[in-house]
């Protein structure tokens, strides 16, 4: 049962979302944390002018490993993107879910 | 031991490495550099971002260093050098007498980074490019993200244990900008025959490969240096990368590999134009969605819901 709806302002850290350091920083310290109280979670872009994949993959592509992506997507949202950013998450995201695919069958 | 480092106008930072033995050849002696210079000539700032990371290299393996210069407070070479906090980035004091002017529009100090100030460093480069240079949106977005993904890079891939130096000058006359990026970790060689995939290339090979789509060590994806040579050649600049004994200088016209003095790390040189626009989205041209029901061998597996394709945010 979904506990709140915590909005994430990812402005808030930078309007430029560079660096896998930044990424991980912003997973493992407030969306995990969400996940583990059951939030849903929307990722608030206003205001955001760039976003490197490097940054998106440690964010928001990692995010396939740790959790099933069917509740993934159940739990969160994303508002306030442009083009590139839509772009460079759903680049990070398909790459990871095929690595996820590929070294799941791989191991069967 | 004494290390003479003779340091000309007309040198480049080949040159200085060149002059810069390797660990391994220096004694556990305190090592006094020498800088030997013409007081006058106007020396390029890169070198000092050179020379002051070899010396945080050498302390990191514990050698004693010191440094012997031509303290004369009126010689404009070694004024340039303080100006560009070269004296200050080695522990070195060295009382301005000077005044201070204005790094704006012109270029950006020294600046280490490391892994504890990485992203603080990456943002204020880009509030100083932004503020500093009158660029419009695609090249400013497209120089924050070079910046972003190569010093990710020395993070990521480099182990270096001391992070790196990032210094950068603007050209006014030529509207071009060249960004330093300089790390003293295990290089491009080590680092990417990691991958099984790679192991067998020889340094040339690895250089090449290092810019093409999704080469990576393991640890990344391999999108940041190939859009890296992207936004560069859109902008009709140029990409330098020397490591393992090689230098790779592309531009929009050229790709060449060249032998070099070995440097221990990587030193990448962006030299971005700021009069020539860039459409930030072409790092997504071919840009191709890592589809799994598309290919031949997933085809029968297209309603495994781990086996999808994303074509919008939910």
């Amino acid at each position: 049962m979904v506990n709140k709806i915590e909005k994430i302002f990812l402005s808030t850290f930078s309007k430029i979302l560079t660096t896998r350091k930044l990424g991980r920083k912003i997973r493992t310290e407030y969306i995990d944390f969400n996940f583990e109280k059951n939030n849903i979670i929307i990722f608030d872009f206003e205001d955001i002018e760039l976003i490197t994949h490097s940054f998106s993959d440690e964010c928001f592509g990692k995010l396939v490993y740790q959790y099933d992506f069917n509740d993934l997507k159940r739990k969160t949202s994303f508002i306030n993107y442009d083009e590139n950013i839509e772009k460079t998450i759903i680049y990070v995201l398909n790459h990871n879910l095929r690595l996820k695919y590929f070294e799941k069958n791989a191991k069967h | 031991m004494i290390l003479s480092i003779n340091i000309e106008d007309s040198f480049g930072i080949n040159e200085i490495i060149e002059q810069l033995p390797k660990i391994n050849d220096l004694s556990n002696e305190i090592i006094k550099i020498d800088l030997k210079y013409k007081c006058g000539n106007f020396l390029k700032g890169e070198i000092f971002a050179i020379i002051t990371a070899y010396i945080h290299y050498l302390r990191e393996n514990d050698k004693n260093v010191e440094l012997i210069y031509d303290p004369d407070e009126e010689c404009e070479t070694i004024k340039y050098a303080a100006r560009i906090n070269f004296f200050q980035n080695i522990g070195v004091d060295f009382e301005e007498k000077f005044q201070r002017n204005s790094s704006v529009g012109r270029f950006i100090e020294i600046t280490e980074f490391n892994d504890k100030n990485l992203f603080d460093i990456v943002f204020s480069l880009a509030q100083i490019f932004k503020k500093q240079l009158n660029l419009n949106k695609g090249v400013l977005n497209s120089i924050n993200y070079c910046l972003g993904e190569v010093v990710d890079n020395v993070d990521t891939h480099s182990g270096s244990k001391n992070g790196g130096i990032i210094y950068a000058q603007y050209f006014s006359s030529t509207q071009k900008l060249k960004i330093f990026i300089v790390d003293t970790g295990m290089g491009f060689y080590k680092s990417l025959t990691n991958n099984k995939e790679y192991k067998d290339m020889s340094e040339e090979e690895v250089i090449m490969k290092s810019i093409e789509k999704e080469v990576t060590s393991g640890k990344g994806q391999g999108m940041g240096l190939f859009h890296t040579c992207l936004f560069t050649i859109a902008n009709k600049g140029s990409l330098i990368i020397n490591t393992c004994g090689k230098e790779l200088y592309k531009n929009m016209a050229n790709q060449k590999v060249i032998d070099v003095p070995f440097w221990q790390g990587s030193i990448i040189c962006l030299e971005l134009r700021t009069n020539v626009d860039v459409d930030y989205s072409i790092i997504f041209e071919g840009y191709e969605p890592a589809t799994l029901e598309e290919s031949e061998e997933n085809r029968s597996d297209q309603n495994n819901e781990e086996n999808q394709k994303i074509t919008k945010l939910w």
